[in-house]
């Protein structure tokens, strides 16, 4: 069973790394920017022992923490807020939709040279395109709340504060779930982005050393680590909607 | 979908009650009842921030509201901001084409066959869930930081939205109807056509949306990286000239093109999904 799951991505994997050795061999592509597979292999244990690998992996993921716990503090306060409160929903979902839709790295430059290139623009950065995907999914899940289930505990004399903590939020975990789950990924993208730049450091700064000295092999060591990173972050969300909630049935694992 | 999105099932249900008598006026009265609070809410932003502006309250050397009006008004109708914006439309409409059609082509062909699925799917997800900013000066190094390797990059992330939607589509057909084309031996090539693509439709739609709005962000970032040309390389000029009023104006603009272009595709979603049920 293992290996039926396991082994057509492994072949598809050798046939792949396989066709671009010989392709890069065969034709006469600059090997400088089309680096065969051999010489990627050189360069990973080379650049897995440099200190500064180390370093970066470190940064990138305490900013990615810190950024990700306040989108997510953030996403879900606000989203239940205005989940519950009508006027705020009137007045100010139209305006989340639309910043959840539109392209916020563009205000990058403009936040550097506001607020500078100190941590605070980093975590900005990071949180204001990891924010949306939480605060509208969890909206989306306060708001369809059996509104049955409200009733019932509005006439065992709730109070507002315990409607939401015993009836709104355990009916939108499985959403709020969804939305950390988008939320994170957009949080790794958030931080990548900040390390571009803002100040130096992180995995995305090591992208962008190797880049400028268009050094292909190294390059996609931490590119690769980037991508690791990302479908871990994505299965450990994954596990704990089936953990936390596992009445709520998932289409697909997919995007 | 957004696969992962719950599925609203609340649609409809916040819309107003049918108006009654005299239809003019209950239209109206909707009409202002949804745009009226979030206009305000603009309104008491925009105040509030212009005060912390004329006050002095903040270190910031953000622009007011007034300033960036006034550059919307000044610099939104130069030709230095219309050129930048038709390069990089041109970038995205070179790159979004070819991007969705080779995307649904390759799409239909792996989702048709469950081995391939199985081979390639996950490569491509890891493929997906890469933060795709981190690709970008790969892309650029290989393809030029000109026009090629911004095209390069919006292709790139259409194509690799738009092809796993397409096969998430494809692997969500109804076996029944495939079953009933078959059953009439309809010829493979009518069964993918009249039965599979329409069946994937909204999921290529999906992908559609989720891709572009990855690919704005592709083309301002590719365009800080090389820095002079497109929308992206007005607001890093304009920044670091500290001019924020003008460098906020190619910021709206994006926004709004990707907000629209969001919204529109979201209702074409949603006619595509009435029909079905």
């Amino acid at each position: 069973m293992r290996a039926r799951r396991w082994l057509p991505p492994v072949v598809a994997v050798v046939v792949i790394l396989a066709t671009w050795e010989l392709f890069v061999r065969v034709s006469d592509v600059d090997p400088t920017l089309f680096v065969p597979v051999s010489r990627i292999a050189l360069a990973v244990p080379e650049v897995l022992t440099d200190e500064l690998y180390v370093e970066s992996l470190l940064a990138t993921l305490r900013l990615l923490a810190a950024g990700f716990a306040i989108s997510a503090l953030l996403g879900v306060s606000f989203g239940l807020l205005l989940g519950r409160v009508r006027i705020l929903d009137r007045a100010l979902s139209p305006w989340a939709n639309g910043l959840y839709a539109a392209p916020l790295p563009a205000l990058i430059p403009i936040i550097t040279a506001a607020v500078g290139y100190r941590l605070t623009a980093k975590l900005l950065v990071v949180v204001i395109i990891g924010v949306f995907p939480i605060l509208i999914n969890t909206f989306q899940g306060v708001v369809e709340t059996d509104p049955q289930l409200i009733e019932v505990a509005r006439a065992f004399r709730s109070r507002e504060l315990q409607i939401w903590r015993n009836v709104v939020l355990p009916f939108a975990l499985p959403y709020i779930l969804v939305g950390l789950r988008l939320g994170v990924v957009r949080c790794l993208i958030g931080t990548v982005v900040a390390e571009f730049y803002t100040s130096p450091g992180g995995l995305g700064y090591m992208i962008i050393i190797f880049s400028r000295r268009f050094d292909m092999a190294s390059m996609l060591v931490p590119v690769l680590t980037l991508t690791t990173l990302g479908m871990a972050l994505v299965g450990i969300v994954g596990l704990l909607e089936r953990r936390l909630a596992p009445w709520q049935q998932r289409a697909q694992d997919r995007p | 979908m957004t696969v992962s999105v719950p599925r609203d099932r609340s649609a409809g249900a916040a819309e107003p009650p049918p108006p009654q008598g005299d239809r003019r006026t209950p239209d109206h009265h909707a009409l202002v009842s949804r745009w009226a609070p979030p206009l305000v809410a603009l309104l008491v932003g925009l105040a509030l921030w212009q005060l912390v502006i004329v006050l002095e309250l903040g270190q910031l050397p953000l622009p007011s509201p007034w300033d960036v009006a006034y550059a919307a008004y000044d610099f939104g109708t130069s030709g230095e901001f219309w050129s930048a914006a038709l390069e990089s439309g041109r970038v995205l409409v070179q790159g979004f084409v070819p991007g969705v059609v080779l995307a649904v082509a390759v799409g239909m062909v792996v989702g048709q066959f469950d081995l391939l699925d199985r081979g390639v799917g996950p490569l491509l997800f890891a493929v997906y869930t890469t933060p795709f900013i981190a690709l970008i000066p790969l892309l650029l190094i290989l393809f030029g930081f000109g026009v090629t390797g911004k095209t390069m990059i919006v292709f790139f992330l259409v194509w690799i939205t738009v092809v796993l939607q397409t096969v998430a589509g494809v692997r969500n057909v109804d076996d029944k109807h495939v079953e009933v084309a078959r059953a009439f031996r309809s010829p493979r090539f009518r069964e993918i056509l009249e039965v599979t693509f329409p069946a994937a439709l909204p999921f290529i739609v999906a992908g559609i949306r989720l891709g572009i709005g990855r690919a704005l962000v592709g083309v301002v970032v590719a365009e800080f990286e090389t820095a002079v040309t497109g929308l992206g390389g007005v607001i890093l000029l304009k920044a670091q000239q500290l001019e924020l009023a003008e460098a906020f104006i190619p910021a709206l603009f994006l926004g709004g093109v990707g907000v629209v272009l969001t919204s529109g595709l979201r209702r074409w979603e949603g006619r595509l999904q009435a029909w079905k049920q």
